[in-house]
């Protein structure tokens, strides 16, 4: 009962001071809402890179020549496949194109009737050498819809025109948002990649444990060849998104500073209100246990209601409105940014240590003081 | 029978061992007995309210012994001045020292708060409280918005709700004209018909040379000069 009372004493001493409770509120719920946008969005696009890569080949081999990629013989399938515990490799036909007209990259590939990652959003699948199907990226961009001609300039400069069949959707759009896909033999054409070439080989294999011995074999047989696992790829880009989100965070680190010396100023004095207040309590007969824990239940309740406020802002940002402004620096370099509709992801573990470096240093300087004025006899405190 | 409070000898100095230290009570001895009206008198800056400070468990001497119902209180833990302060003795203080943004009943309930009282009895003890004060009516009201001898009676409500033994007033008619004060004497004639020892600060010559104050005891500069029957 006196914990409870106590708890309603300390609801009402916050809703007294209106404007100072809604102030450090609103500074504390911002800090957290921008610090918590920056690990879900990060955690959610590792994650989506997760799923994403998951559904890709096991293992690409790429040729390398003075240390960079290039084009890699189709022959060496039969090469590769004599390997024990190699089940397919199938060459791959993409590459990257400059759209000078809106300043933008898209990635070309080739149509792979095999591949279930690509899920057509509107109309199907390029089947005619004029036909392409695109990501709703470069359709917003380009401004183009189904049946509407799509005019790319090939590798002899020449424009040449493609018929938008389908527009794709992933859960993401992570994969597809600036994709063209065209049928192999006009892409080849496009690029000017002869048809002994691929841009690389996709290996998929019996068992997924055995694929660095694979991989390691693959060295051995092609010396010039670099294959990238799976594994490989996913730590590429987990660790270029938490670079990136690292980088946020550094910035958004000063906000965590300014709201430190918020903290340290107000742990390194009370009020004169604040001070006459817990006189008179303990003056009619309030312990300073009292104090300290009508302390702890104002600094708890506020904190961790701006918590929740800043975790639930940071939410609907990240998982509902697309983290504007965000999303742009994290998802990529291009300025065909996809359309990020990330799968609500939470790292409890991260949501955890945000709680300790906030709540902690919040309540902390909440109490210190409070506990070096209770710890005086009432007539000191009063008299100031 | 024993007196309720004694002083011992009890000297307080504010800012000890300092340039500014400023000795506001020196070596007061003095016995208070139960259902007392004792009155300190004296100029402003003459000890009065340091003294009842120290009486009340509001501060610690810095020398001299303070005995409170046979108990040592002087070198007590802040725990247990705490819980003596608690159960025996009412505040009124100067400035009444009420939380403004508080309603009425809220700022009498506070001194309840620490007890282990249920919510149905608090609320019974403050009603009780404010009634014997006749600001029941006023409960609900927020107390910035009450008269001085309005948040008076409050202050009077808010000192008796834990049923105490000693009331302790500082200057009670410091903030009131001659019709209130009145009605605060009689007030206090009736807390002392029902046993509660009163000690009174004041240089109010109503109330010191009033029928129900039993003892007037004289301060000046920290030092007992004179004491008699009122």
């Amino acid at each position: 009962m006196r914990s409870y009372k106590i708890l309603e004493y300390a609801l009402t001493s916050l809703l007294r001071r209106p404007g100072k409770t809604f102030a450090i509120l609103l500074v504390y719920m911002l800090m957290i809402a921008v610090l918590a946008s920056v690990l879900f969005l990060t955690q959610s696009l590792k994650s989506e890179a997760t799923t994403m890569l998951a559904a890709g080949p096991e293992l690409i081999v790429q040729k390398t020549l003075a240390g960079r990629h290039e084009l890699i013989p189709v022959a060496a399938v039969d090469l590769l496949t004599a390997i024990p515990g190699v089940k397919e490799v199938k060459p791959r036909v993409w590459g990257y194109y400059y759209d000078a007209l809106v300043e933008a990259n898209y990635t070309l590939q080739a149509f792979d009737p095999t591949d279930d990652t690509l899920t057509l959003l509107d109309g199907r699948l390029p089947q005619g050498e004029e036909e392409c199907a695109i990501g709703s990226g470069v359709a917003a961009i380009r401004r183009v819809a189904l049946e509407d001609d799509l005019i790319l300039i090939d590798h002899d400069n020449i424009g040449r025109i493609f018929t938008v069949t389908g527009v794709f959707k992933t859960d993401s759009d992570l994969l597809t948002q600036d994709l063209i896909v065209v049928p192999a033999g006009p892409l080849r054409q496009f690029f000017g990649m002869p048809e002994s070439l691929a841009t690389d080989l996709a290996v998929s294999v019996y068992n997924p444990s055995e694929i660095e011995t694979i991989a390691n074999k693959i060295k051995r047989i092609m010396p010039d060849s670099r294959p990238i696992t799976q594994r490989e790829l996913l730590r590429t880009y987990h660790a270029v998104f938490d670079w990136r989100g690292g980088m946020m965070l550094a910035l958004f680190s000063s906000a965590l500073l300014a709201f430190c010396i918020l903290a340290w100023d107000k742990a390194t004095g009370l009020s004169a209100g604040e001070r006459r207040e817990i006189g008179i309590l303990k003056a009619i007969g309030w312990d300073t246990g009292d104090v300290l824990l009508l302390k702890l239940y104002e600094g708890l309740a506020l904190s961790l209601l701006a918590f929740l406020g800043g975790l639930l802002i940071a939410f609907l940002l990240v998982f509902f409105w697309g983290a504007p402004l965000l999303g742009e620096v994290l998802r990529g370099w291009s300025v065909l940014f996809p359309a990020l509709k990330p799968t609500p992801f939470i790292d409890m573990y991260q949501v955890a240590t945000l709680a300790f470096l906030t709540i902690v240093p919040y309540v902390a300087s909440t109490i210190i003081p409070a506990w070096r004025a209770a710890i005086a006899d009432p007539d000191d405190v009063m008299r100031g | 029978m024993s007196p309720l409070i004694i002083t011992d000898d009890v000297r307080k100095t504010y800012h000890l061992n300092q340039a500014d230290a400023t000795e506001a009570v020196a070596c007061i001895s003095l016995q208070i007995d139960a259902g007392e009206v004792v009155v300190l008198k004296g100029p402003s800056g003459s000890g009065k309210t340091s003294l009842l400070s120290l009486i009340g468990c509001m501060s610690r001497p810095t020398s001299g012994r303070i005995i409170v119902a046979g108990e040592e209180v002087s070198r007590l833990p802040e725990r247990f001045l705490t819980l003596v302060r608690r159960r025996t003795f009412g505040f009124v203080f100067q400035q009444y020292q009420l939380i403004p943004d508080l309603s009425v009943h809220d700022n009498v309930m506070l001194p309840l708060y620490p007890e282990a009282l249920g919510l149905a009895a608090m609320q019974q003890r403050v009603a009780l409280a404010l009634a014997d004060v006749e600001m029941d009516s006023f409960a609900g009201r927020r107390v910035a918005h009450l008269s001085g001898g309005q948040q008076q009676r409050v202050a009077i409500a808010r000192a008796l709700v834990n049923r105490p033994q000693v009331l302790i007033a500082d200057e009670p008619t410091a903030h009131l004209d001659s019709r209130l004060s009145i009605e605060l004497l009689q007030r206090l004639t009736v807390l002392k018909q029902a046993g509660l020892t009163l000690i009174i600060a004041t240089h109010d010559p109503m109330v010191c040379d009033h029928t129900l104050v039993d003892r007037v005891i004289t301060l000046h500069d920290g030092r007992l000069v004179g004491e008699g029957g009122a």
